[in-house]
């Protein structure tokens, strides 16, 4: 019988597992509000595992709906009283979207339903409409009044069955006295913390409280340090005992980052190299290791500050993003990293520039790209050895011999910054930054 | 039926794969395009397509649609078969899923779900059951009945209980 045969009701028609992909993509009041259309429908709206409380199609009627309803909860919040009755979760999976403040306390109800202790990956997002991690950066960190990020409650989360825990946009991840005790989250392998502020000594009760945390990934985490005395602070000590693969972007902390993982098999950081930096890792890294770095920002004083790259020899993978207006005293310091890795196979260099150095480019673009790294080096020797400013002839000043066996690809990337240099104009360059990749 | 062997024929090394929608129209299709289906992807990893892919739930209509979308996003997988057209711009392939998207009345959309479904085409079906999901959106029950056609079997002190236990998604 072919598909589609059948009377005019073909929404009913669909099999639970279809109609329920299809109210797991609806927003949380029109799903619930399927309970109504008609028996076949009833409750399986609990079951889609998704709690929609943002509307998808902005501007929708059922989104005004609900926000009306959650700004006048009187307790218990609107969805808690549904949820209260029957079973809400039956998939191991729940993803919450919650918009706006209103929501906070139904987001609450939510997650710590009795029926919720079942989820094995739990997303949390809560958007905002302000980016409360760039502009509203000290409303943030002050730990009051009108911000605008969730707090999460931990002690509420189902920890004994979550593998995966993933919040964007929350903080306080204080654990209750119940949650710290040893183990709480002994299934827990996967933490995803996106916009999130937290302090550091919570991270760590809740990292020791999860024995099996093999994957952490803090993006744009703002990690907060407290009951030391400020001037005595100068690193903040990350560690993460179990964990296998460690992401860091954009993580903002007080003084210097000081990571110990030393099981660590892949490691990404990308952001500022404001503070100096050391990853400890006592054992000796696997041949395998894989390493990205992405550094942004001048400071360049700190780069010879950052000691992990003695600890891993086995470097396959360097990516650096400087200003290079800055790199004529960094040079060095670049240098020596690179004297650090004997493996490298593929280094990449973003620079980003001014028109003050952009002869020194315009130099460089005239070369054809198939020419060696010493070769490359040597040009600038040549044409640059007036200039005793960049980093590029800062490189030409040190021996890469040691690299000639390993290495075999070189990227570098030139950006004009806010940059109006007759020099380099538009017409002669082109819109988009110059690319090159040499393989050697 | 048509019920004659296809030969799967080669067009410049990519092997075609014939498929036969319930109907009995036939669609010739490389491997690249086909295996997007998971369905199909292990038929071939069998070698079960020698003689065609019958597709007996599937009508010739439905079929021409997602072999249409299959060829459009050919380019996704990395398959990179070196006799693909080349492969479709990500903005391309934006608007193309746009229109058709938007171009679905009811009949056919629950079809093309079925046909996704029972085809294994993730994309596909994520993409058409967003479609319901956005057609709900925004409806109150009774228009949702009115837009998918649903008769309300309730007895009015059921339909009442209900409200009252969802009353917040209900509250105008």
């Amino acid at each position: 019988m072919a598909i589609g045969a059948g009377g005019g009701d073909r929404l009913s028609a669909l099999p639970d597992d279809l109609l329920l992909r299809v109210l797991h993509f609806a927003p949380a009041v029109e799903a619930a509000s399927t309970s109504l259309l008609s028996r076949r429908f009833g409750a399986l709206w609990r079951s889609t595992g998704a709690v929609n409380l943002a509307a998808r199609v902005p501007g929708a009627g059922g989104r005004d709906a609900f926000v009306r309803a959650a700004d006048a909860a009187s307790p218990p919040p609107p969805p808690a009283a549904a949820l209260s009755r029957g079973s809400p979760y039956t998939s191991t999976t729940t993803e919450i979207i919650a918009t706006a403040p209103p929501y906070h306390d139904v987001v609450d109800a939510v997650v710590s339903h009795p029926a919720a202790r079942r989820v094995e990956e739990l997303r949390v997002a809560v958007a905002v409409a302000v980016h409360p991690f760039g502009h509203d950066k000290i409303n943030t960190m002050s730990s009051s009044g009108s911000v605008r990020i969730y707090d999460i409650k931990l002690a509420s989360l189902p920890s004994n069955t979550l593998r995966e825990l993933d919040l964007t946009n929350c903080r306080n991840l204080t654990p209750t006295t119940a949650a710290a005790a040893a183990a709480a989250f002994p299934r827990l392998d996967t933490l995803r913390l996106r916009h999130c502020t937290a302090n550091i000594d919570d991270l760590h009760r809740v990292i020791h409280a999860a024995p099996v945390l093999a994957t952490v990934h803090l993006e744009f985490v703002y990690l907060v340090s407290d009951g030391h005395s400020s001037d005595t602070v100068w690193s903040t000590r990350l560690r993460f005992p179990a964990a296998t693969v460690l992401v860091l972007i954009n993580c903002d902390t007080t003084g210097a980052m000081e990571i110990y993982a030393p099981r660590l098999r892949s490691f990404t950081y990308k952001g500022d190299a404001v503070q100096p930096f050391d990853l400890i890792s006592p054992a000796p890294p696997p041949p395998d290791m894989a390493l990205v770095l992405k550094l942004k920002a001048p400071a360049p004083r700190h780069l010879s500050d950052m000691a992990f790259v003695r600890v891993f020899p086995n470097i396959e993978h360097l990516e650096l993003d400087r200003a290079y207006d800055t790199w004529n005293k960094t040079a060095a310091a670049v240098a020596s990293i690179l004297h650090c890795c004997p493996v490298l196979r593929e280094l990449k260099l973003n620079l980003v520039g001014t028109s003050k150095n952009s002869k020194q480019v315009q130099h460089f673009f005239r070369r054809n790209s198939q020419v060696g790294f010493d070769c490359l080096i040597d040009h600038f020797r040549r044409d640059h050895c007036d200039d005793d400013d960049g980093f590029l002839l800062g490189l030409s000043y040190y021996s890469f011999a040691c690299l000639k066996n390993s290495l075999r690809r070189v990227s570098l990337q030139f950006k004009l910054a806010n940059d109006n240099s007759n020099l380099m104009g538009p017409a002669r360059i082109g819109p988009t930054p110059p690319r090159y990749s040499l393989y050697l | 039926m048509a019920a004659a062997a296809a030969e799967a024929t080669t067009d410049g090394g990519g092997k075609m794969i014939i498929l036969i929608s319930a109907d009995g129209k036939r669609f010739e299709v490389t491997e690249a395009v086909a295996s997007q289906s998971q369905l199909i992807s292990n038929m071939i990893e069998d070698d079960c397509t020698e003689n065609g892919v019958r597709l007996p739930n599937v009508d010739g209509d439905i079929l021409t649609m997602v072999v249409d979308y299959c060829n459009m996003h050919a380019g996704d997988a990395a398959a990179a078969g070196d006799t693909m057209k080349a492969s479709s711009t990500e903005e391309e392939l934006k608007k193309f899923d746009a229109e058709l998207v938007q171009a679905l009345e009811n009949p056919v959309l629950f079809k093309l779900i079925l046909a996704a479904n029972f085809l294994n085409i993730k994309s596909l079906l994520d993409m058409t059951c967003q479609r319901v999901a956005d057609m709900m959106s925004g409806k109150t029950p009774e228009q949702m009945r009115e837009t998918f056609s649903i008769e309300n079997d309730f007895t009015p002190e059921e339909e009442a209980a209900i409200r009252q236990e969802n009353a917040w998604a209900f509250d105008d």
